[in-house]
């Protein structure tokens, strides 16, 4: 069981992790601004959704922000990975991470329903968004800011 | 009806996630005993994996967590790939967590065989 994970903890990535500091930072800045693009653009776009930024039109925020939330969640994912080979056996047994990729999860799948009938795709010209759409924006506020805090308290267990 | 400025929401946000962080971490001393105390035992497990290296010591029939310093430093300290082995003796000079029920140091110095790593150089008194 614990097979794939003490091979990533073998893997040439961890190792070169593990010799160079310089690299750690590198790959965990690049994790930070992965994030940072994530929840800079799925913030701004829940809350237009939701009702605010009422003068700026959904159709060109939606199409816009949506990207850079793929762009986001994409490199997280990846950067993510990489940093997680180092301890592969330990995060794996983290409750804190398991939280965070269940939120993940979590956070996906909303996304994933709410990009399948967006507002800007459904009714570009409309600048409301129907109460079940705002609501599932307002999940989606909640399930990335709580991801991140997951996140944050990996390493304080 | 004017809505709350979007400013505002956000900036709620980012003071609710700096509240939210933990204040006791591994970082820092805060969470550890003010004096320094020495543990002796055999070295389990060395792991270099950043962001903290460790060491598992088994001392007195316990197992022990040995936080080193971060991985810049404990290389500066000399303290690197093959310095040590499992089954090596060691002598740590460190911080205990104030936790007394914890079985988890804060290392300033490691000994092995008669050579010492200084982990944090500034904080040992000799």
């Amino acid at each position: 069981m614990a097979g794939p994970l003490e091979w990533l903890t073998g893997s040439p990535v961890a190792q070169a992790l593990t010799a160079s500091p310089t690299l750690y930072i590198f790959a965990n800045a690049a994790h930070i601004l992965s994030i940072g693009l994530l929840i800079g653009a799925i913030v701004p776009l829940d809350l237009r959704i939701i009702g605010l930024y009422r003068r700026t039109s959904l159709q060109v925020l939606g199409h816009f922000l949506s990207g850079a939330c793929i762009a986001g969640v994409s490199l997280a994912l990846s950067t993510g990975l990489v940093l997680f080979t180092v301890k592969a056996d330990e995060y794996a047994l983290n409750p804190a991470f398991l939280t965070k990729m269940g939120l993940l999860a979590a956070g996906l799948t909303n996304a994933a329903l709410l990009h399948g009938v967006a507002p800007w795709a459904r009714a570009p010209q409309s600048g409301e968004a129907p109460l079940s759409i705002k609501f599932m924006a307002g999940a989606s506020l909640a399930i990335w800011i709580s991801a991140l805090i997951a996140g944050r308290w990996i390493g304080f267990l | 009806m004017r809505s709350i400025n979007p400013v505002v929401i956000l900036a709620s946000f980012c003071a609710l996630l700096l509240l939210s962080v933990p204040a006791t971490a591994h970082h820092g001393w805060s969470w550890a005993e003010g004096e320094t105390t020495e543990l002796s035992g055999t070295i389990q497990e060395i792991s270099f994996a950043p962001p903290h290296p460790s060491l598992t010591v088994e001392a007195d029939g316990e197992v022990w967590q040995i936080d080193l310093a971060n991985p810049r430093q404990t290389q500066r300290a000399g303290f690197v790939e093959g310095a040590a082995q499992p089954g090596d003796h060691v002598t740590i000079l460190g911080n205990r967590s104030l936790d007394e029920t914890e079985r988890l140091m804060k290392a300033v110095r490691i000994t092995i065989d008669g050579q010492n790593f200084d982990l944090y150089p500034e904080r040992i008194g000799d």
